[in-house]
């Protein structure tokens, strides 16, 4: 995504329309990739000089700004001065007491710092403020075709542009899971439109959206983008808040797949939805019940059990309470798995796990807490006590722990959300608990 | 009232900044709208104190704070502090309170959270403002005081955050904190940090300004979450209280070559102006010019009146004067603004004392406030990041090399030096490129300034 300033759009009768390069604007990506190239050995500061000047010749300046950006992404950039800038700063600001008014008085400072730091002078002017990112010196740049810095371009202007959007409306050919999946990791909120159990379009905001327009969820709706164009077949809707004179007008935006070949081809489907023996199926054929259709997640199969997983946020809670009778009440096996962000609170009773999920952990929640498994409460504690913490994982429940600190009841709630027994696991996570009557508080053993 | 019949209690919780009503039974207030996604009623979070007023009888899960928090009173307030927290506890203990910079604002705010004593959230635009509240805090109450923002997130029942942070926490965050304490407030009338008045459920809320009024008319929006301005009071009101100041405009000539490029540059903005027929009267049609200059001609305009704004704000003769100045105050504390970082890290080059900007990281910004607190350095040069709040209570001396046409932040910038100590006068150094459009800016920012002085002679 580039800052909202670079966004380069037409508006035509309440539509707006990204500009994008297209294979004639070549002299665009050229210009800016030459710059670069040639650009070895001098500081950011004269190449910003040097795309400020490129800028006045191009009718769309703000490409040439975008383009840079990405160029930036690409480049190693090295600091000039072996010394440490800090150092330097500190040294000379203590030592200047009495501030220098002419230049034979600042000189004798700047000797000071070069006797201290065994530098020349001029090596200690250089260093003052050789941290500054302006003084930094391009050493390389990756090879980037014009193509592909074009493309590259033209997705990230979409993606600036749905930063500024409050809904989005999107239809897909296939690959509905993952995206469904990413629009729940956001803590986004969704409402699918089926006909005969096949999903038409999927519309995406956020929760504050039904009381005030709000682009507040627009960076994350951006981030679905890269995954939603890289279908074979999509289109997108929505509306988009841009200043119009001085106020803010709402736009209607839309795009789709015949727009494909604007942007890079990226294959990202599948990258977060990981594969486990005991995860049935990725891609579960939907439920319908009373006329209703439901989309769980996962099917998982737990011990001689397969059940219908959904991965839900709390918000939902009222609703998956009322929709997990009903589905249940007709004999199907169907769970619902609450996902939290750091330091929300649980769902009382449900099976919750944190962003990002652990899958051990959840393996784990799911064999001990589904419903129906009561029976085996006592089997489970023991299970609990004797559960060794997965490496790489107690770092992980420490961070939340710390973030829930000295709160026994909320620590206790997400030790147990992820499987484990409290009152085994603080203490050796390097955790006291202090009890005082009926409460108790958790602390860092020192 | 409403009152609930049925054997469910009406259940309101706290998600993702909304508050979710369950088991209304009768329709909910006017504010609640049923979302079917959830299969339940919901308000932006701002609304729990109205909906527990609504609501008899509502089985109440929003908080999930520590309750009351263990901290001692505040001694010596002003009256007129002592009547803004009067002010502020009978309306419900919501409400603005605007007093100019260096009127003890911070310490209003202190006596408030010892009023309530419980979970608060102290909200303020910049890290060093938060360290500030931070340490202030932690100073007069003896308590630990968490931190969100400058790369810190530990939360505790009194904790203190930037408004990025708090923006984006807002969502989880909402229900941990039963008083919100907004310093700078009019930045919270921003249509993205609206948000964090809308999507915390505190019920007790406190903002702090110099300068509740924006020209965009925003603060208005902010009666509703806020409270409304509840206290006022300015300058004349307020000058037994303040250090005594004066303002000295000193005038530079531009160098023969700097006047030939500003001039040059000047005439084509100019042109472009006129061919277009644009008349600047205003911040908008400022904007106008700003989105016509997206074709080559705006484009060229449009750097010729930053080129020509940089020679005005930068010229040569401008830093013989800050040499003139600090050799007039050779023990005063003094503090040096300009508009832009260049300028900033130039001056701080040149004199050698340390620069304050946005690029300034946390650690080296708290060690050369500290520095100049104890004396350790006599000066700091900043371009905005200090305009705001920052508490350097024996600084005298300003100097504005270069600034913004608003009053706000030539009112901010002067009180920077108005903290009163025994026998403490001030000095407001402006040096203002002559010929050039600087002039009116100058002038224009002094505006609702109290004390109007005419250009001074070095002397």
């Amino acid at each position: 995504m580039f800052p909202s300033e670079l966004l380069t759009v037409r508006r035509i009768k309440g539509k707006v329309i990204p500009s994008f390069l297209s294979p004639d604007s070549q002299d665009y990506t050229r210009s800016v990739i030459d710059l670069f190239l040639s650009g070895t050995g001098k500081t950011r500061g004269e190449l910003e000089k040097e795309i400020r000047n490129l800028e006045t010749g191009f009718p769309n300046h703000k490409a040439i700004r975008g383009l840079s950006i990405l160029m930036e992404r690409k480049s190693y950039f090295e600091r000039p001065t072996k010394l440490d800038p800090p150092s330097v700063r500190k040294f000379l600001f203590a030592v200047a007491h009495k501030i220098p008014l002419t230049p034979a008085e600042r000189k004798r400072y700047i000797d000071l710092a070069a006797d201290h730091f065994g530098s020349p002078p001029n090596g200690i002017d250089a260093a003052i403020y050789g941290d500054m990112d302006d003084q930094f010196i391009l050493r390389s740049t990756d090879a980037v075709s014009q193509k592909l810095l074009g493309l590259e371009y033209n997705r990230e202007l979409v993606e600036t542009l749905l930063m500024k959007s409050d809904y989005m409306k999107i239809r897909l050919s296939g690959g509905w899971k993952n995206l469904i999946w990413l629009i729940k990791r956001e803590g986004l909120m969704f409402r699918i439109e089926s006909e005969n159990a096949s999903i038409q379009y999927v519309i995406v905001d956020g929760p504050l959206t039904v009381h005030t327009q709000t682009t507040r969820y627009g960076e994350r709706f951006a981030s679905l983008f890269r995954h939603i164009c890289s279908a074979e077949s999509w289109s997108i809707e929505s509306t988009v808040r841009l200043k119009a004179g001085n106020a803010k007008s709402q736009f209607a935006f839309s795009i789709d797949s015949a727009s494909s070949d604007l942007f890079p081809s990226v294959e990202l489907f599948r990258e977060e939805f990981p594969e486990f023996p005991w995860i049935v199926s990725r891609d579960p054929e939907p439920v319908v019940v009373a006329q209703r259709v439901f989309y769980p997640d996962l099917t998982v199969r737990i011990g001689d059990r397969t059940v219908m997983i959904d991965l839900s946020r709390p918000a939902y809670q009222k609703h998956n309470e009322e929709r997990d009778v009903l589905i249940n009440g007709k004999g199907i096996p169907w769970a619902t798995v609450y996902l939290l962000d750091a330091g929300e609170k649980p769902v009382k009773g449900a099976i919750n796990v944190t962003i990002p999920v652990n899958w051990d952990s959840l393996h784990y929640a799911l064999e001990t807490r589904l419903p129906g498994k009561s029976s085996r409460k006592e089997e489970t504690k023991k299970v609990a006590v004797e559960r060794e913490i997965p490496a790489g994982f107690a770092d992980r429940l420490r961070e939340r722990i710390d973030a829930l600190l000295p709160d026994f009841d909320r620590i206790s709630e997400y030790v147990e959300s992820e499987g484990y027994n409290p009152s085994r696991v603080l203490p050796e996570l390097g955790y006291r608990i202090r009890w005082d009557g009926l409460s108790a508080k958790v602390s860092r053993k020192n | 009232m409403l009152m609930n019949s049925g054997k469910s209690p009406p259940t309101l919780t706290h998600r993702g900044g909304l508050i979710l009503l369950a088991n209304p039974s009768f329709g909910p207030p006017d504010f609640f709208v049923y979302d079917d996604r959830l299969g339940t009623y919901t308000a932006p979070a701002f609304r729990y104190s109205d909906t527990l007023k609504a609501i008899k009888g509502l089985n109440d899960q929003v908080m999930a704070d520590e309750g009351s928090v263990d901290i001692g009173d505040v001694e010596g307030m002003r009256s007129y502090q002592k009547e803004a927290i009067r002010q502020w506890s009978s309306n419900a203990y919501r409400g603005i309170v605007v007093l100019p910079t260096a009127a003890g604002k911070t310490h209003i705010g202190l006596a408030a959270m010892s009023r309530l004593k419980c979970s608060t959230l102290v909200v303020a635009p910049t890290i060093e403002l938060v360290r500030q509240w931070k340490d202030r805090i932690e100073r007069t109450f003896g308590v630990k005081v968490g931190m969100l923002g400058g790369g810190e997130k530990d939360i505790l029942p009194i904790t203190v955050s930037t408004f990025d942070s708090a923006y984006l926490m807002a969502e989880s965050l909402g229900n941990r904190f039963r008083f919100l304490l907004v310093d700078e407030v009019h930045h919270l009338a921003s249509e993205q940090f609206r948000q964090i008045a809308l999507m915390f459920a505190a019920p007790y809320r406190l903002g702090l300004t110099a300068t509740l009024e924006r020209p965009d008319k925003l603060h208005e929006t902010l009666s509703e979450p806020m409270g409304g301005k509840i206290f006022e009071m300015g300058y004349e009101e307020l000058s037994d209280y303040l250090a005594n100041f004066r303002i000295v405009r000193i005038p530079v000539d531009l160098s023969p070559e700097e006047q030939a490029e500003y001039d040059e540059n000047r005439r084509v903005f100019l042109t472009y102006l006129r061919r277009h027929r644009f008349s600047m009267r205003g911040p908008w049609d400022f904007e106008r010019f700003i989105m016509s200059s997206w074709n080559p001609e705006g484009r060229e305009a449009l750097l010729a009146w930053r080129r020509s704004r940089e020679i005005a704000f930068n010229a040569e003769a401008k830093i013989d004067n800050v040499r003139y100045v600090l050799s007039r105050h050779p023990e005063d504390k003094t503090l040096i603004f300009s508009e832009d970082t260049e300028t900033a890290y130039m001056i701080s080059k040149e004199f050698l004392f340390p620069a304050i900007t946005y690029l300034t990281p946390a650690k080296e910004r708290k060690e050369y406030l500290d520095m100049f607190r104890s004396g350790q350095v006599r000066a700091i040069s900043s371009s905005r990041v200090l305009d705001e709040g920052i508490d350097v209570p024996d600084a005298s001396v300003a100097v504005v090399i270069s600034g913004s046409g608003s009053s706000r932040q030539f009112r901010q910038r002067l009180g920077r030096i108005l903290r009163p100590a025994s026998g403490k006068n001030s000095t407001l150094y402006e040096i203002v490129a002559k010929g050039t459009s600087e002039f009116h800016t100058s002038s224009r920012r002094r505006k609702g300034v109290p004390v109007g002085t005419p250009d001074s002679e070095k002397n």
